[in-house]
């Protein structure tokens, strides 16, 4: 039942995702206002792995190690774990349009930084508490979702998709409130916003970690169920599905995870999407391997945007969600237009 | 493993009942075809057997077995169900399709087993479908698709089959195709065949026995040339029926009354 040619071009597509996220992780310690060459980089990679001597300077090695490398394995988390759970929602909810935000997870999560920027902060900066009450929020907008839209043996993902558009308007509309009822932080929200891995350290990425790992890790072992699921809910459990039990551990692992990033990372828009439909065009739409794929493609996607984003305007930051917006609308118009050749 | 009765159902379909107090004991390897007028409660009927449907009260059990109190899986072992309209997903391939049957057999997170694989395999092989194997499911004719179906179903290997009008949108080449291919699963593998038809022609020549729904009720169940000839018959649906018999098949011509 192989089937060469496709497996094939399994393998080209993951091993060219792999060398781009290499290449992009290598490019990005390298870049930034203290530029540090290329090759020393690799030298200095290379002489942690006990190869050879590394020439940078005791402060090019802090900034390597202590500023970008953090920064980039968080991205790489990030975009792995957005990529993923867009491809699951996407599956879940037999709707390519659904990305990680679709139950109001960003909505709840806008409020929860909002308020703690608005209420509990300062004048300046973002105040550490803001991860916590996005966090919150987020996961507290998804058990509203469930609670209205998911519960009982007959429900369907229609109904979790309309309530999940209820709750979302509601957050927004409280967020919007609070924002605009304080003009001195209204700059700052509009940072937290748009997203952003300036605030990375080691100590975010081991917070990160465990979430990502567990909750991409539930998506991608659903994969199998996910195409079940493609035959709608009422074959998937004639097939002997248990649909409303699957959805609700996939929906919570995807929704955890995303609570996860954004508190983190702010809201980053796009990944989920293009990502995941870039992956389909490429290797066909089994979740078995478009989850894996996404992951990967989800973490080189995120490093190489935030590399422009720091690079572009340097010293100063692009918003990282600017940017995968700005790349991010051409190529969905692109994959659009190839979608449409094959359907008609 | 093949029994399938229906005691005192009542089905709701919003403030009305769609199934009203129906108890029927289908033949156990054999073919029972259920008509009856649109709207009469056969598909409301074929989804409470597979639970599908929230049953208001009575009970369906299969192989001795309440089917709303079994889990997805453990049912889907015992019966397999095709709708009216299945959902053809897009890109995927026949055999991938297929391989759906087999859900119930290999856990939820757990790649299909070799037995899996096989089962697939000679699934295909018996329904012709090999050679269409790696083709999107999507692109296949209507005659194709419902073949693939079928044989999602029957990998599912259970001994007993629920279908929804299994020949809606066909040609009569491939009504008469896929009506075979049900009948040899009955005859060779004493298969369970339940199947709501409107054509009762084609329930008259391949059918069994003949459940008549009408108003929610069961009016009428027997043989099929009994049923066919029955006045009841033609009563449910308000025309006079008229039983000729071709090559020693019933075939059924309806008139309408004046």
């Amino acid at each position: 039942m192989s089937q060469p040619p496709q497996r094939r071009r399994v393998v080209v597509v993951t091993s060219l995702i792999v060398v781009v996220l290499v290449t992009a992780m290598v490019t990005g310690l390298s870049l930034g206002p203290m530029n540090i060459p290329f090759g020393d980089i690799v030298g200095n990679v290379l002489s942690h792995l006990g190869l050879g001597h590394s020439v940078v300077s005791p402060t090019q090695s802090l900034v390597i190690w202590q500023i970008r490398a953090p920064r980039i394995i968080l991205g790489s988390l990030v975009g792995a774990m957005l990529a993923t759970a867009g491809a699951t929602y996407q599956g879940v909810f037999r709707n390519p349009l659904a990305d990680p935000y679709l139950l109001g997870v960003a909505a709840g999560a806008g409020l929860g930084a909002t308020i703690a920027i608005v209420d509990l902060g300062g004048t300046t900066g973002i105040p550490t508490w803001t991860p916590w009450l996005a966090f919150a929020g987020a996961m507290l907008a998804v058990a509203t979702t469930w609670t209205i839209g998911g519960r009982g043996r007959f429900a369907s993902s229609t109904t979790l998709i309309l309530a999940g558009v209820a709750v979302a308007a509601l957050c927004t509309s409280a967020q919007t409130y609070l924002q605009q009822s304080s003009t001195v932080s209204i700059a700052r929200v509009y940072i937290w916003l748009l997203g952003s891995l300036s605030g990375a350290s080691w100590s975010s990425v081991t917070l990160l970690l465990p979430y990502v790992i567990v909750c991409a890790g539930v998506c991608v072992a659903s994969a199998r169920a996910l195409d079940v699921l493609s035959v709608g809910d009422v074959e998937a459990r004639a097939l002997g599905l248990p649909v409303t039990q699957v959805r609700f551990v996939v929906i919570v692992a995807s929704s955890f995870g995303t609570a996860a990033v954004v508190s983190v990372a702010g809201l980053i828009g796009f990944v989920g999407i293009i990502v995941p439909h870039m992956v389909r065009l490429a290797v066909g739409t089994s979740y078995r391997r478009v989850l894996p794929i996404s992951l990967l493609g989800g973490a080189a996607f995120l490093v190489v945007a935030d590399t422009v984003a720091r690079v572009v305007m340097s010293p100063s930051e692009l918003p990282l969600g600017v940017v995968t917006a700005l790349v991010g609308a051409p190529v969905f118009v692109i994959i659009l237009n190839s979608r449409r050749r094959f359907v008609s | 493993m093949n029994r399938v009765s229906v005691e005192h159902l009542t089905v709701l379909g919003g403030p009305q009942e769609v199934v009203r107090d129906v108890t029927v004991t289908f033949r156990p390897g054999r073919w029972t075809a259920i008509v009856g007028p649109n709207g009469a409660g056969k598909t409301s009927l074929v989804e409470s057997m597979v639970a599908l449907r929230r049953v208001a009260s009575g009970s369906v059990s299969v192989a001795g077995k309440d089917v709303h109190s079994l889990r997805e899986r453990e049912r889907a072992r015992l019966v397999a169900f095709i709708p009216q309209n299945p959902v053809v997903p897009v890109g995927m391939s026949v055999v991938d399709y297929v391989g759906l049957g087999r859900t119930a057999h290999h856990g939820i997170l757990q790649a299909m087993a070799m037995a899996d694989t096989r089962a697939v395999e000679e699934v295909m092989k018996r329904l012709n479908l090999t050679n269409l194997a790696q083709r999107d499911v999507a692109t296949l004719s209507g005659g194709e698709c419902q073949r693939a179906v079928i044989a999602r179903a029957l990998a599912q290997a259970t001994q007993i089959l629920v279908l929804d009008e299994p020949t809606t949108g066909l040609d009569v080449r491939h009504q008469f195709e896929i009506m075979q291919l049900l009948r040899r699963e009955v005859d060779e593998c004493e298969v369970t065949v339940i199947s709501t038809l409107h054509d009762l022609s084609l329930a008259g020549q391949y059918a069994d026995e003949m459940v008549v729904i009408h108003d929610a009720r069961v009016v009428l169940h027997g043989p099929t040339s009994e049923v066919l000839r029955s006045p009841v018959l033609g009563d449910c649906y308000d025309m006079d029926l008229r039983v000729v018999e071709v090559d020693g098949r019933d075939v059924v011509v309806p008139i309408q009354r004046v």
